[in-house]
């Protein structure tokens, strides 16, 4: 397999476990609804994560389903679903937050031990 | 017109088709459709607006297939199994509908054999016509039986006496069943002794969001769909 290949292969893995935490966090900032949301996710990542409008439903819908957001009634009085973070869902926010800091402290120093190996083994 | 109230058919070509497309793959009638489609259209009509150019609405979105299937698993039908009870209420409505269409191919078929019962003196053509149309009426009778339920739920999603009580079945994931998998699910039909394997449960029903041999087989479940 190319290794481009198999590295996007690997970051489009990794990526659909950060979904969650990342429709939670564009919520926690401003209520919003689904294509606003995929929009504000490719602006605040400059590009480099984007999620397509049909895969936010069903994370919206289980968000939903586990009490981490809720839906609220569009300003507008359109029919337009907007979402908003609960109580529940800052709490989760919170702990995930701290776990996610953990989580890219640890694997910084991964990184970083890796990049002093390949300079000790001239790779 | 309010931007949410903008009909479909106010949409561009090349995006109607491609709603026409995710529409194959959403179980369930019209209205069944439309409220799934509700929000995704108006997400559609914000990309429209946000840009002059034309939209690609497959690379935008997606294939229609998983667009569908997102859709649907964004809807509470899951939620939503029905109890073998409930199931078996509306198997006992099919079984209905079945014997009447049933008992009267027979019956028509019957009539025809003997024709000179109930007719009056047919010609000689006349005679081969109507005996034949009475055999047929003895293999129609068998075969609507098998048909109902395989055609009725791969074009529909449901049978008859399914959905007075709107009970849809559907993919375990929540999008529309293939064709491969009503077929399995409805073997249960002609081979009739594995239905003990339904029946056994259905009597100590502990769990009532039980399936059916054949629906795990098939990997189908059937959902009440308001």
């Amino acid at each position: 397999m190319d290794i481009e290949e198999e590295v996007n292969r690997l970051e489009s893995e990794y990526k659909k476990g950060f979904a969650k935490p990342l429709i939670l966090m564009m919520l926690a900032e401003k209520e919003n609804y689904s294509y606003a949301l995929a929009k504000k996710i490719i602006e605040k990542t400059s590009g480099k994560i984007s999620i397509v409008v049909p895969n936010i439903y069903p994370i919206l819908k289980s968000l939903k389903k586990s009490g981490y957001i809720q839906e609220m009634k569009s300003k507008d009085h359109s029919s337009r679903i907007f979402y908003e973070v609960t109580e529940l869902g800052y709490a989760l926010l919170d702990e995930l937050t701290e776990s996610l800091q953990q989580f890219l402290k640890i694997f910084n120093n991964l990184i970083d031990d890796y990049n002093e190996i390949k300079v000790e083994k001239k790779i | 017109m309010k931007k949410d109230e903008q009909q479909t058919s106010e949409l561009p070509e090349n995006i109607q088709k491609y709603l026409s497309q995710v529409k194959k793959y959403i179980p369930g009638y019209k209205e069944i459709k439309k409220g799934v489609l509700e929000q995704f259209i108006l997400d559609i009509q914000d990309a429209i607006d946000s840009t002059d150019k034309e939209i690609d609405p497959k690379s935008e979105f997606g294939e229609p297939k998983e667009v569908a299937a997102n859709l649907c698993q964004s809807q509470n039908w899951i939620d939503n199994i029905v109890s073998l009870k409930i199931r078996s209420l509306t198997f006992i409505f099919d079984i209905i509908i079945i014997g009447v269409i049933f008992s009267g191919l027979i019956i028509l078929g019957n009539m025809l054999i003997n024709y000179e019962v109930y007719l009056k003196p047919l010609t000689e053509n006349m005679i081969v016509f109507v005996t034949i149309m009475g055999y047929l009426c003895y293999v129609l009778a068998p075969t609507f039986y098998i048909l109902y339920w395989f055609i009725l739920e791969i074009i529909s999603d449901t049978s008859p006496g399914k959905r007075i009580l709107n009970l849809y079945v559907i993919d375990v994931n929540g999008a529309k069943s293939k064709k491969r998998q009503i077929f399995i699910r409805n073997l249960t039909k002609i081979l009739f002794p594995v239905l003990i394997f339904d029946i056994i449960p259905l009597i100590l029903e502990k769990n009532p969001k039980y399936l059916r041999v054949y629906d795990q087989a098939a990997k189908t479940i059937v959902v009440k769909i308001k």
